[in-house]
């Protein structure tokens, strides 16, 4: 006896705190997004304490659910709390459900689907109560039982009695008033000249190959909901242009806003990008110029390019997002530039790394017309922890506001705003910017000065050769180490072309008094420039003839250097010399 | 603790579905393991997985039972006595499993616990490997598995019929709760007319949860009891809600056929209880007219399925079921080679289910009377249907719906070669089988009403009987539903 009440107790102890705790993860539920770690944690142990109970108790836990508590067994295990309306156990009986058994071996997966099917009822206005999710969901070890006497409202009494004679008499009954009109509401067109009314059904008829068997197999098993939305919006675009109230077309042009808009919600931001795409599509193919689809495209336009619509973007990235990082900078595209604002204050607030990187790659086309936009998120607090990734935005906005707060960022003291804003003024064109580039070229940080140098060459300003010289020319440049003074110096030939070469002339011509380490490295470094531009691949005879003549000029120029230059200087020039001979030789 | 009978009656339907549905899995588990070990090693890994599947279907079966039994009785599956349904998606397993146990002499087999999965393991690959040398192979079946110290398992023998288990439910109270779904499915449509200024009324939970009961309901389709025959109540008076029930019934039961998911048989019950949902727009002076259609009734008539988008107003309904149910309202009365209205700017996409839906709804509305046509019998609309295959209807589908129907459709009433007169109740499930269906005697030579037995014409003892042809039931004045239901 003793034994048995003990056993009793473990049992319900086990019960209690399995319902307790579901109790506690449904609440909690209401208040974190479904990603959320503290959430994870609490259904884990909600499962833990599942397994727990079938290692005390063999049988399935079965709970008796009425109005003010639960029960297993006969121990009442909760009671209703208070008078909260959303409350577990109101939802539960609410929606019929009078029993819940959970069977040995229930799984995570099930259990923590059922938790989404409570939380996707607690709203009342919806179109799914508990009971039918729970009968979609097709459990295996959750199983159910509910009452649906509702159903039984209003005059089922007569209609079941009516329809009981009408199948009770084994003859037809006579239709109540045949003189009346029976309703006739024929929609099905049909053409008999085919039927073969005479013949036997052929047992072929019935014949189904294994083919066309798993044809249909794997039709039923398919679920393309991009292509069910499809579908759904050109149906929804037909019906607008047939129905002949704006009313009518306002309520249309809301649903078709709101299909888009449950895919954002969901965070399924590829099918919502393929979604308002084809829209797009259409407007320009079968309903080219139908003016009601001109106004949905317009209705859509005005609420994306509405920075309030995406106060949530980040939470749903955060919290709800598993798609592709892709899809990400895609579906940024549909968002018109007058969000950007808001954009960026989301942005800052994505908290994995890899989402925000691909976010950033989505803002990038944003940022053109965006300069104002990005100068004031930079200046306000929000953009602290990502002011170096926002920098790189800078450079791609046309605003001359936007190089002007670059041209603040490459003064900054730290080396690593630095970098970012120099990186950007790469992606300029304006001369301010070139500008700013060359002021980086005698930035003290050497990564610097080489992407400076890199963003300025790309550029192709024709300030650039004039400017580069100068530095070349002053006094302190030859105290740089030996690899910039030959990257700087094959950068002048580059942009210099033969404008360049009096200048690495006059740098062989320089007399020193001795030879020291920086005089023979800016004279290797000359040679090498020239010698670039004389090895330049081609064929002779199509350059044309003042190239030609350059060309000799230079050949002439290293050929007559001879004795005068010291000996790791001779030594490069024979060597650019032999290479050239070769490649004559090889010519003829 | 469960009192009142309306709260039985939920509770048993579902849990027939819930048998039907873990039986399903065992069987299809248990024979994917077989045929895994009659091909590889022991020691393949890839047995993990058919292992683990078969160890969990079984532990479910557990729960509810003792013991859990399988029996093979000729071609078919008893799992704890309850007959697994077979249908398109389970057919090879099915077929499978059922003549490899009969071949090795088996009957079916008892298991008094779980293996785990070891010895489950142990199990199908001895299984795989025996072979009866005698008409008792359950016998030596049993000596050698003991011998392996596998003492949970006990083969039986072969049988030709199994005293079944105890009925569930009692016939007279499904009956009664097939004709209350059927009253409850109406009203839910009544109900939904009452809301046309404003869709959003209309509780879609509701009519959920009347589809799910239907859906229930087919799982219980047995001897004494055809889902499919509930399509056979026809209301001359009230035909739209007649109608929209009708085809959701035939719907479902076709679904059945093609071993839809219980989940996909309820999202396609209720697309079909609403695919008419666009006519509830058009006027009732067109609607009810008592003679044909002008031209210009026509149109408006014809505008119906465009007219069901505003089930999409319903804005708190937008989710992949509810857009189904708009697809199967817009477009069932688009044929399969893209004629038939509306005429869509682009070319529409026909879903699996409108294709479904606009064969039930031919079937349902040409087998109904009208006031200026006589009803259709049913083998008629059946070769209709044919004749229209590759044209309005999709070809594949038309073979499966005349599976689902029999080549003598249920509903029927046909001649014997006796003179008898019987109504075709069940199709018989062994494809075989297909023109040998399930009848009940009404009539005599002379027309006298008689005592209907149902008879399986597929059964030996039937072999003399013989469909002649099919009759019109007016004509013999047969209440056709009455022996159905
Ligand atoms: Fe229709
Ligand atoms: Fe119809």
């Amino acid at each position: 006896m003793g034994q048995t009440e003990q056993q009793i107790s473990a049992d319900v102890r086990a019960a209690k705190d399995v319902v307790q705790h579901f109790v506690k993860v449904r609440k909690s539920m209401r208040i974190y997004l479904q990603n959320n770690e503290v959430l994870t944690r609490l259904k884990q142990e909600l499962s833990r304490r599942f397994a727990a109970f079938f290692e005390t108790v063999s049988g399935p836990l079965e709970i008796t659910i009425s109005r003010n508590d639960l029960t297993y067994g006969d121990t009442v295990v909760y009671q209703k709390d208070g008078t909260d309306e959303d409350e577990l156990l109101f939802q539960l009986y609410r929606s019929g459900l009078r029993s819940l058994t959970f069977h040995q071996g229930v799984e995570k997966d099930e259990l923590f689907k059922f938790l989404g099917m409570l939380n996707q009822t607690a709203d009342q206005n919806v179109q799914d109560d508990l009971v039918t999710l729970l009968w979609s969901g097709e459990f295996r070890f959750i199983q159910y039982y509910a009452i649906d006497d509702y159903l039984e409202e209003g005059g089922a009494e007569e209609g079941m009695k009516a329809l009981e004679a009408r199948v009770d008499s084994p003859t037809p009954l006579p239709p109540p008033n045949p003189e009346a009109a029976g309703p006739y509401n024929e929609d099905v067109e049909m053409d008999l000249s085919r039927v073969k009314a005479d013949q036997r059904l052929p047992r072929e008829a019935a014949g189904l190959s294994e083919r066309e068997t798993a044809l249909l197999l794997k039709e039923v098993e398919e679920h393309d909901t991009a292509q069910l939305l499809k579908t759904t919006v050109e149906i929804a675009l037909e019906a607008m242009v047939a129905e002949s109230t704006r009313d009518q077309e306002n309520k249309l042009t809301e649903v078709v806003i709101a299909l888009g808009q449950s895919l954002i919600d969901e965070g399924d931001f590829k099918t919502a990008a393929q979604y308002y795409g084809h829209i797009d599509q259409l407007s320009r193919t079968e309903f080219k110029s139908v003016p009601q689809v001109l106004r949905v495209q317009q209705q859509i336009k005005f609420t994306f390019a509405n920075p309030a619509h995406w106060k949530n973007l980040a939470g749903l990235l955060n919290d709800v997002f598993t798609g592709d990082l892709n899809d990400i900078p895609r579906f940024l595209a549909l968002i018109p530039d007058t969000a950007m604002p808001e954009l960026l204050n989301q942005y800052a607030q994505i908290q994995s790394p890899n989402l925000r990187k691909a976010f950033l790659d989505g803002l990038l086309p944003h940022s053109e017309k965006n300069g104002a936009a990005l100068v004031n998120f930079l200046g306000s607090a929000a953009a602290r922890p990502v002011l170096r990734e926002v920098i790189a935005l800078l450079g791609r906005a046309e605003d001359p506001k936007a190089v002007e707060m670059l041209g603040k960022y490459v003064r900054d003291p730290d080396p690593r705003i630095r970098r970012e804003a120099v990186f950007a003024l790469g992606r300029g064109k304006s001369n301010d910017a070139a500008n700013l580039l060359v002021q980086c070229l005698d930035d003290e940080d050497l990564e610097i000065r080489t992407t400076a140098l890199r963003n300025l060459m790309s550029m192709q300003a024709n300030t650039t050769f004039p400017r580069l010289k100068a530095l070349l020319e002053r006094s302190d440049f030859e105290e740089r180490e030996f690899q910039e003074k030959m990257r700087f110096s094959l950068a002048l030939a580059k942009v210099g072309s033969w404008q360049s070469v009096s200048f690495f002339a006059a740098v062989l011509n320089r007399k020193s008094l001795f030879s020291g380490k920086n005089d023979v490295e800016l004279k290797l470094c000359a040679v090498q420039a020239l010698g670039s531009l004389v090895s330049v691949d081609g064929d002779g005879d199509q350059m044309a003839f003042s190239d030609r003549t350059d060309r000799a000029q230079v050949e002439q120029l290293l050929r007559t250097q001879g004795n005068n230059q010291p000996k790791p200087v001779r030594e490069k020039i024979d060597e650019i010399l032999k290479s050239l001979d070769r490649r004559k030789g090889s010519v003829r | 603790m469960r009192n009142t009978g309306m709260m039985e009656a939920a509770g048993a339907s579902s849990r027939d579905a819930q048998i039907n549905l873990n039986g399903r899995e065992f069987v299809r588990a248990f024979a994917a393991l077989i045929k895994t070990a009659s091909i590889y090693d022991p020691k393949n890994t890839i047995f993990n997985q058919p292992v683990e599947a078969v160890h969990k279907s079984v532990s479910r079966l557990f729960d509810d039972n003792a013991t859990v039994t399988v029996d093979v009785v000729v071609d078919e599956i008893y799992i704890n006595r309850n007959l697994i349904k077979m249908d398109m998606a389970i057919f090879g397993s099915y077929k499978q499993l059922g003549e490899d146990l009969l071949s090795k002499n088996l009957g079916g087999f008892e298991l008094s616990a779980n293996p785990n999965m070891d010895q489950w393991k142990q199990f199908a690959v001895l299984l795989a490997r025996f072979k009866a040398s005698t008409e008792e192979g359950w016998r030596e079946a049993n000596e050698l598995f003991s011998r392996q110290g596998m003492t949970w398992v006990t083969f039986t023998e072969k049988k030709e019929r199994l005293e079944s288990a105890e009925h569930v439910a009692d016939v007279k109270s499904r009956r009664t709760r097939a004709l209350r779904n059927y009253t409850q499915a109406l009203s839910v449509m009544r109900e939904a007319m009452t809301h046309l200024e404003d869709p959003d009324k209309i509780d879609t939970r509701q009519a959920k949860r009347v589809v799910h009961n239907l859906v229930d309901l087919s799982f219980e389709d047995d001897d004494d009891f055809s889902f499919m025959g509930l399509s056979s109540i026809k209301n001359h008076d009230e035909y739209t809600y007649n109608h929209m029930v009708n085809v959701c019934i035939i719907s479902i039961a076709f679904g059945q056929k093609l071993g839809l998911k219980k989940s996909h048989m309820g999202e396609l019950g209720i697309s079909a209880l609403f695919h008419d949902y666009g006519k509830l727009f058009i006027p009732l002076r067109i609607l009810n007219k008592s003679t044909k259609f002008t031209d210009e009734e026509w149109e408006i008539m014809k505008s119906h399925p465009l007219l069901a988008v505003r089930l999409l107003y319903n804005l708190k309904g937008v989710s992949p079921s509810s857009i189904k149910r708009l697809l199967v309202a817009m477009q069932h009365h688009i044929n399969y080679n893209a004629t038939g209205y509306p005429a869509f700017r682009v070319p529409q996409k026909l879903h699996l289910y409108s294709r479904i839906v606009s064969i039930a709804d031919t079937y349902d509305a040409m087998t109904t009377r009208r006031c200026y046509q006589e009803p259709f019998a049913p083998d008629f609309v059946l070769k209709y249907l044919l004749s229209e295959a590759g044209r309005k209807y999709d070809p594949i589908l038309i073979k499966a719906f005349i599976n689902t129907l029999g080549i003598w459709p249920v509903g029927s009433c046909v001649e014997l070669n006796t003179g008898h007169i019987a109504v075709v109740c069940k199709t018989n499930p062994r494809p075989e089988h297909l023109e040998r269906p399930y009848i009940k005697v009404v009539r005599d030579r002379s027309g006298n009403m008689m005592d209907p037995q149902l008879r399986d014409l597929s059964h030996p003892s039937q072999a003399s009987l013989k469909i002649m042809r099919c009759v019109d039931s007016e004509k013999y004045n047969i209440n056709v539903p009455h022996y159905l239901v």
